[in-house]
C-alpha cells in the first residue's frame, strides 16, 4: 500500500506551532489558538512502536508507565537518525511531543509490543502480591491479575484473526472479551482507590492495563470497520474514566497513597492526558467517516508507515 | 480566543474534569491552611474561661464558642464559594462559550451547585448545628455537651467532668494545675471536634463539614456542566 493513500500529512510540520504555543495538542487534537482553526488528528504509527521497542523500558509501576515514555534525550538521538531534516532544537520539541503522544489515536502497537507491555504490567503486580502485607479488600473477588491474562489472550486472538477465514467472527468476539475485562479493572479500580491505604505500584500498574485494554478494545472495533460503535465505545470509556477520575481527586489521592504522596501529581496528569486521548476518539473516528476511509485499511496504513513517527489526519479547512 | 471553539464536547467535558479535580485541591488544601486561624480563636477564648464555666460547659458552649464556629464556617464558606465562582466564571467562559446551551453562560456558581433549584447553595444549615454535638447522622444522648454516638470522646469528657469536681475541692496549687488540665483536656475535645466540622473526618464521611459542603457543590457544578454540554 502507498504510504499516503490516507491524506496523513507530517505532525512535525506543526513543530514550530507547538514551540510557540501558536498549537495547542488536545488528546489527539491540534488546534491553532489564534485561528481557531482544528488543524487535525496526530496519530502514532508503526516506526513510533519501533522506536519504543529498541531499547526504551516500560515500567507499569514507574514514572513512565501509563502512557508511554519520557525519556526525551534517548528518543531525541533515537529520531535525529530519521529526522534529517529537523534542527536539534526542533528534534528535542519533536521528542517532546513524542514521548506525550505515544499510543496516541488508535494505538499502532504491534501484538508483540502490547503483549510485552501487558507482562510488565502483570510482573509487577506479581511483586506488588508479594510484597504487600494486605491486599485491598476485593482484589481476589475481582481476580485482577487474571483480567490481564484475559486481555492478553484477546490481543492474540486479534492478532491471529487476519490469518483465520473467519476473521471478522473472531475479531467480534475479541472485543467482547475486551470489553468485558476493561469493565472488571475499572471497576477494580474504581474500589482500590476508595481504599483508605492505596499502593502507588498497584494504582499505576491497574491504570496502565486498562489503558492498554482500552486502547485494544478501540483498535479491535476500528479493525472491525464498526466506526459507529468505536466512536460510541469510545464515548462510554469516557464517562468510565471520569467515574474513576471523581473518585480519586489528586488531593485525596495524596493522602490514601502508601510513603509516595507526591506520585499523586503525576498520576492524576496521566489521568487527565488518558482522559482526553479517549475524548479525542469520537472526532477522529469522524473524521474516518466523513472520508469514508476503511477501518482496517487506516490501521493497516499506520502500521506499515515506515518513516514517519506521527502523522496527521488532517481536518477540513474551517470557514 | 475561547478553547471551545470547535473541539469536540468530549474533549471540553475532559477540560472541566480538570478543572474539577484543580478546584478540588484549592479547596482542600486551603481549608487546611485556614483551620488553624479557628483553632488560634478558640484556643484564645477557652484560655480567659472561668473556672465556673466548667460546671456549666453546654452554656458556655453555647454563649461563646458556638458563635465563633458559626461566624467562622459561614465566613470561610462564603470566602471560598466566592473564589470558586470566579474560578467558575472563567471556567465557563473558557469551554463553554460557544455552548448553545443559554443555562450555563447565565447561571452563577451557587445556582449550578443546587442544579438550579430555588434553593442557593449555603453553609446555614451546617453552621446552625452546635459544632460539638451536631452535624452527626447519628443522634445520641448528650452529656456534658459530648455525644454519646461518639465513643471516643467519652472517656475525655468524662475526665474532664471529674476533674471539675476535683478543682471544686482542691487548694490554690492543686486547684491552679488542675485548671490547667481541665482547659489542656477541653481544648483537646473542643478542637478536634471543629477540625471536623471544618475538614471532616475521612473514615467518617456521614459527619457534616465544611469541606464535605464545599466539595458536595463542586462536584454537582461539574456534573452539571459536563451534562450540560453533552
Amino acid at each position: 500500500m502507498s504510504p499516503f493513500t490516507i491524506p496523513f500529512s507530517v505532525a512535525a510540520e506543526h513543530i514550530p506551532g507547538l514551540l510557540s504555543g501558536q498549537v495547542v495538542r488536545y488528546g489527539a487534537i491540534l488546534k491553532d489558538s489564534a485561528t481557531g482553526q482544528i488543524l487535525g488528528h496526530v496519530q502514532e504509527t508503526g516506526v513510533a512502536q519501533k522506536i519504543l521497542q529498541t531499547g526504551l523500558s516500560f515500567d507499569p509501576t514507574g514514572a513512565t508507565g501509563l502512557i508511554g515514555v519520557a525519556q526525551n534525550v534517548a528518543i531525541a538521538d533515537k529520531l535525529n537518525s530519521i529526522q534529517q531534516t529537523l534542527g536539534s532544537l526542533q528534534i528535542l520539541q519533536y521528542a517532546s511531543l513524542f514521548s506525550s503522544v505515544v499510543g496516541v489515536g488508535v494505538t499502532a502497537a504491534s501484538t508483540a509490543m502490547i503483549l510485552r507491555r501487558l507482562s510488565a504490567v502483570d510482573d509487577a503486580l506479581s511483586r506488588i502480591e508479594a510484597s504487600l502485607d494486605s491486599l485491598p479488600t476485593k482484589w481476589h473477588e475481582l481476580s485482577l491479575r487474571s483480567r490481564l491474562v484475559d486481555v492478553s489472550t484477546s490481543v492474540e486472538r486479534l492478532d491471529e484473526a487476519r490469518f483465520r477465514s473467519d476473521a471478522s467472527k473472531v475479531a467480534l468476539q475479541v472485543e467482547k472479551d475486551l470489553q468485558n475485562s476493561f469493565n472488571h479493572i475499572h471497576d477494580g479500580l474504581c474500589s482500590v482507590v476508595v481504599e483508605a491505604r492505596v499502593d502507588p505500584g498497584l494504582l499505576r500498574a491497574l491504570l496502565a492495563g486498562l489503558s492498554l485494554c482500552g486502547a485494544s478494545e478501540f483498535q479491535a472495533l476500528v479493525w472491525l470497520d464498526e466506526k459507529d460503535a468505536a466512536q460510541h465505545r469510545s464515548r462510554v470509556q469516557s464517562e468510565k474514566l471520569r467515574q474513576l477520575a471523581f473518585l480519586m481527586p489528586r488531593d485525596q489521592l495524596a493522602l490514601r497513597m502508601v510513603d509516595d504522596a507526591e506520585l499523586s501529581f503525576s498520576i492524576s496528569k496521566e489521568c487527565s492526558e488518558i482522559r482526553h486521548r479517549v475524548a479525542s476518539q469520537p472526532a477522529l473516528i469522524q473524521r474516518l467517516i466523513d472520508r469514508d476511509i476503511n477501518g482496517r485499511a487506516y490501521i493497516e496504513q499506520i502500521q506499515q508507515e515506515e518513516k514517519e513517527p506521527l502523522l496527521l489526519l488532517p481536518s477540513p479547512v474551517q470557514s | 480566543m475561547s478553547i471551545s471553539e470547535r473541539l469536540p464536547v468530549e474533549i471540553l467535558q475532559a477540560e472541566v474534569m480538570d478543572w474539577w479535580e484543580t478546584q478540588h485541591e484549592k479547596v482542600s488544601n486551603g481549608l487546611d491552611e485556614k483551620l488553624p486561624e479557628l483553632l488560634k480563636l478558640l484556643d484564645a477564648e477557652i484560655e480567659v474561661m472561668p473556672t465556673r464555666a466548667f460546671f456549666r460547659k453546654g452554656k458556655y458552649h453555647a454563649e461563646r464558642l458556638e458563635p465563633i464556629v458559626h461566624e467562622f464556617l459561614e465566613q470561610i464558606y462564603e470566602h471560598f464559594t466566592s473564589e470558586l465562582d470566579e474560578a467558575f466564571q472563567r471556567s465557563v467562559a473558557n469551554v463553554e462559550s460557544e455552548s448553545a446551551n443559554e443555562t450555563l453562560n447565565t447561571w452563577s456558581y451557587k445556582e449550578m451547585a443546587t442544579a438550579g433549584g430555588a434553593a442557593v447553595a449555603t453553609i446555614a444549615p451546617l453552621a446552625a448545628l452546635p459544632f460539638l454535638t451536631g452535624g452527626l447522622v447519628t443522634s445520641g444522648t448528650v452529656v456534658l455537651g459530648f455525644t454519646l454516638g461518639s465513643p471516643a470522646l467519652i472517656p475525655t469528657a468524662a475526665a474532664a467532668a471529674a476533674t471539675g469536681f476535683v478543682v471544686a475541692a482542691a487548694g490554690p496549687t492543686i486547684r491552679k494545675k488542675a485548671i490547667k488540665k481541665l482547659k489542656f483536656h477541653f481544648k483537646e475535645v473542643t478542637f478536634n471536634k471543629a477540625r471536623i466540622r471544618v475538614v471532616g473526618d475521612p473514615l467518617k464521611p456521614e459527619i457534616g463539614s465544611l469541606k464535605g459542603s464545599l466539595l458536595n457543590d463542586l462536584t454537582n457544578v461539574a456534573l452539571r456542566r459536563i451534562e450540560e454540554l453533552a
